[in-house]
């Protein structure tokens, strides 16, 4: 499952997307094998690119850092003098391929960062600085339709986004796609058939699509544009009682607005208690985490923060986003996936008594990252700062112990798989999860408490 | 002060197949080797003037140091300098380099380990780049180890090892895409060492140590028949990825691996081996508590008024202990044997030294560096032995020791044997400034009559099989009238 948009995968499904991930990893595995790459190092490049059995982004704070080398140092022998007698030497004497300096200068700063045992802190190449930044600014230009792959293993819509070009120009559910541009990509992964679609904004991309019931392929000529990845998803789960739910894949430069606008539109309809799930979603953007714990927790600090040399600082809620919102009961759903930025969230949920935590034991990741940009377009991520929740409990390697542990049986896992193949557009599971289903009987409880209260 | 002039080792590697060789209880060390024949007095590449790096090399050829104090105008080596910042532009690899210490050293929050770490795990990771286990760092103490390796002094298994590559083609049925598998290969183990009293031979595979397995193969493409097989469904998936993932995440590297095997303090190891025409891999337990002692040579009479030398590894001493068992064996030798079986390599340049007491050979054959530079290794000029030599070869015979009996060949001995290795890899030590250093693949090993060791090795004149002894073979060519057209063919 991949998307021209990104989809909110529940759970079950994330997890098997995997396979895809795995297979696709192998290229960077192989070349890793061969030469027994430091593994700290082999470990973060799994962890940036494919890999993604135990993700962990990061509450990162980007800024931008050019630091100009002291003059005359004088070391003894200093790494940077002995990177550079290592350097010369094997390009002159390396019988072998010829040697790339930057390649190899960055393998050289790989394995300088791996000394520090500390898989977060870590080099990007140019290449994978700029994904993570697409990644964080939650947009990117294409046509705004979310993608899946059938049985037949071809791509298809499952849907045109609310506002996408794919919906102005008639895309519809279902369509197979044959072409793009010419491209046959009938026999293409999701991921290459997203790279041909995306492009630069008022550029055009043509698709040749396979619609049930018309014998003729149907051939659209798309406009792109400028398009908000799809990071919330959300529904009013029970509209009986008024229960909300709201899924959020990342904390990113558009999560907050998302959030706030489904939380708004939850409002409007009369929302009376709300499931917030955060299972699975690694992380991300400090500030957003912020932000959005604002609209959960009424005062006082959300997370504190302590550098190398620095005082405890916290960062607290931010009343215009707090008074913003109703109150109503508030359960969170968390699983080992959930790291960083969402354990800040619930952290401090589950400190302030603001809601409760049902799931699983969350990633454990009380760490922060400051990224910083270099002048020749690589970065890197260095851990600057531990964190700890509201009450100031360290969770590093911990986690959080959710109030209400609810966990799944193999038969949950396979049900649930089982229901997700087929309902393409779900994006969750009522009949078969389970956390689900005690984070909804939790709302309701408290909601009955609430009333009681009330009355 | 000879230190650092590493360089054609033993344990090396192969060529046609694609082997890459490295040297595990055996590295031949720091004195050994090269010569200066070898080490040319213009490599290819070296700068001269203020960037000298390599210049070492060619300044002095046993004293390949990158050292202040070896450079002959005892100017301060700057490659890209202490003072890059004012000629590096700040987008250059080198100015990247030192932005990042310094924002590390400023900025990690827990405070960062000492520069010998950082530089030490930079220079590490470089050399690992290159993807060839015989061009890897060595910390300190494992620099300083190779100085032992010199004298026949090994630690660890006391075995020589390759790498040796398989292709495993695309399985388009199953769509099991083709990927590459590199099994670290026994080439011989040397006398008396924990591995030759565990039993292990020639071809044998190392597959794990110490229960923990060597990460020579992709193991998601191995198994992509069996994940894909559970792709519906998400409990068996979800465990198959997790055992697939704790298995990359203990794996030892070859790299790791080589560090392992010859590591100094290692009381004893467990390996599983995988040999050929043995269905099930086994475990054998070495006891590599002591270090193994190899005496370069040994000799004997043969009955019937032959002589018998062995040369179990080249070391710098070799041609001495070799010319002094020639005149123990005295004056009037019908014929000698020269057993190279089993004998992975060492010191070029001795075995050149030894070709000069035995033969009038002129070179042992060529070093061809990078830029496709030859050097030729010299035999220095000595007298051709007055009787006819039969040399025994096996497939634990590489690198010198095949150079050695190739060009014994051409001045007419008999070659009698199995196939030998084919190991034609010439791997120098370089010593950096803080006493840590690196091993580097320099070039590779051609025969005086051009032929290429690593396409196949050599293949014997007179092919010995199963139980005959070679030596009972070589003794009856020995005993057959010259033939001098043969000779001079």
């Amino acid at each position: 499952m991949a998307a021209d948009m990104p989809r909110n995968e529940p759970k079950i499904y994330r997890t098997l997307r995997t396979i895809n991930n795995v297979l696709a990893a192998t290229l960077f595995l192989g070349v890793a094998f061969i030469g027994g790459v430091s593994f700290q190092d082999f470990r973060s490049v799994h962890d940036a690119e494919s890999f993604r059995f135990a993700v962990v982004l990061i509450p990162e704070r980007v800024k931008s850092a050019f630091i100009t080398a002291a003059h005359g140092q004088t070391e003894q022998y200093s790494p940077f003098e002995l990177y550079s007698d290592v350097l010369e030497t094997v390009k002159s004497n390396y019988y072998g391929p010829d040697i790339d300096s930057t390649e190899m200068t960055y393998n050289a700063i790989r394995g300088m960062m791996g000394a520090l045992h500390d898989r977060y802190t870590r080099f990007m190449d140019p290449k994978a600085y700029k994904a993570m930044m697409d990644d964080n600014q939650g947009e990117f230009v294409g046509i705004g339709a979310l993608l899946g792959t059938n049985k037949q293993n071809q791509v298809y819509v499952i849907h045109p986004l609310p506002g996408s070009p794919a919906l102005r120009y008639k895309v519809l559910p279902g369509d197979i796609i044959e072409k793009v541009d010419g491209n046959n990509t009938l026999k293409m992964k999701d991921v290459d058939v997203v790279k041909l679609i995306r492009g630069e904004p008022n550029t055009k991309v043509t698709l040749t699509l396979l619609r049930h019931g018309v014998t003729k392929p149907v051939v659209i000529t798309i406009p792109r544009q400028m398009v908000q990845q799809q990071v919330v998803q959300y529904s009013m789960i029970d509209p009986a009682n008024k229960i909300g739910y709201i899924s959020l894949s990342v904390f990113n430069e558009e999560s907050d607005n998302q959030v706030s606008k489904a939380l708004n539109d939850l409002e409007g309809q009369g929302m009376r208690g709300l499931v917030f799930d955060l299972r699975e979603n690694p992380g991300g953007l400090l500030e957003i985490a912020q932000r959005i714990a604002s609209r959960f927790v009424p005062d006082g600090p959300i997370v504190w923060i302590k550098d190398r040399s620095g005082p405890m600082e916290s960062l607290n809620v931010i009343p215009s986003l707090h008074n913003y919102h109703q109150h109503f009961p508030l359960v969170v759903l968390v699983n080992g996936d959930s790291a960083s930025a969402s354990e800040i969230v619930s952290g401090a949920i589950k400190d302030t008594n603001s809601g409760i935590l049902v799931g699983e034991k969350t990633f454990g990741k009380g760490l922060v990252q400051t990224i910083m940009a270099l002048p020749d377009g690589s970065a890197v991520a260095i851990t600057t700062q531990h964190y700890f929740t509201a009450k100031q409990h360290d969770i590093n390697h911990k986690g959080i112990m959710p109030n209400i542990p609810v966990s799944y049986t193999d038969d949950d896992q396979r049900k649930m798989y089982a229901f997700m193949r087929s309902h393409p557009d779900a994006f969750y599971d009522l009949p078969y999860d389970r956390q689900l289903q005690v984070a909804i009987s939790q709302v309701k409880q408290r909601m009955r408490v609430a009333s009681t209260r009330v009355d | 002060m000879q230190r650092n002039t590493r360089a054609l080792l033993g344990g090396c590697a192969i060529g046609a197949a694609g082997a890459i060789v490295f040297v595990a209880g055996l590295r031949l060390s720091p004195e050994t080797h090269t010569g200066r024949n070898l080490i040319a007095s213009n490599l290819p590449g070296i700068i001269s003037g203020s960037r000298e790096l390599p210049a070492g090399i060619g300044a002095n050829a046993n004293e390949f140091q990158i050292a202040n104090s070896h450079l002959a105008d005892n100017s301060t080596i700057d490659p890209l300098g202490s003072s890059f910042s004012d000629e590096l532009p700040p987008d250059s690899p080198g100015s990247t380099f030192q932005q990042i210490y310094l924002l590390l050293k400023h900025n990690y929050v827990d405070g960062v380990p000492d520069d010998t770490k950082l530089a030490h795990g930079a220079a590490a990771a470089m050399l690992a780049s290159l993807q060839d286990p015989d061009s890897r760092f060595l910390e300190p103490a494992e620099f300083a180890e190779e100085k032992n390796e010199a004298q026949g002094h090994y630690s660890g298994i006391g075995a020589v090892t390759v790498v040796r590559k398989i292709t495993h083609p695309a399985d388009a049925k199953n769509q099991v895409a083709s990927y590459d598998e590199r099994r670290l290969t026994i080439v011989a183990a040397l006398p008396g060492s924990p591995a030759e009293k565990a039993g292990l031979k020639s071809g044998d595979v190392i597959t794990h140590i110490d229960g923990r397995w060597l990460a020579t193969y992709d193991p998601v493409i191995a198994d992509s028949v069996q994940l894909r097989a559970a792709q519906n469904d998400p409990v068996t998936f979800n465990k198959l990825a997790a055992k697939l993932q704790s298995q990359v995440d203990k794996a030892y590297s070859l790299t790791d691996a080589e560090t392992h095997l010859t590591d100094v303090a290692a009381k004893s190891m467990v390996l599983t081996i995988s040999r050929p025409g043995t269905p099930q891999p086994f475990d054998v337990t070495l006891d590599t508590s002591t270090p193994t002692q190899v005496a370069s040579i040994s000799s004997h009479a043969v009955d019937g008024g032959f002589g018998y030398i062995k040369v179990n590894v080249f070391t710098p001493d070799s041609d001495a202990a070799f010319a002094a068992a020639l005149s123990t064996l005295g004056s009037g030798l019908k014929g000698l044997v020269v057993d190279l079986r089993n004998s992975p390599g060492g010191d070029v340049e001795a075995a050149a030294r030894i070709a000069g007491k035995i033969s009038n050979a002129k070179s042992l054959g060529t070093l061809r560096l990078k830029g496709k530079h030859d050097e030729v290794i010299a035999v220095p000029a000595g007298s051709p032995a007055p009787y006819p030599l039969v040399v025994l070869v096996d497939e634990g015979t590489a690198n010198a020791a095949e150079l050695l009996a190739a060009t014994l060949r051409q001045s007419g001995a008999k070659i009698v044997g199995t196939r030998t290795f084919g190991d034609n890899t010439a791997v120098r030590s370089i010593a950096l400034k803080d006493g840590s250093g690196f091993t580097l693949t320099i070039g590779r090993l051609i025969t005086s009559t051009g032929v290429n060791l690593g396409d196949a090795g050599l293949t014997p004149d007179v092919t010995v099989n199963g139980a005959e002894d070679p030596l009972n073979t070589a003794i009856d060519i020995l005993k057959q009238p010259v033939n001098t057209t043969d000779k001079n063919s």
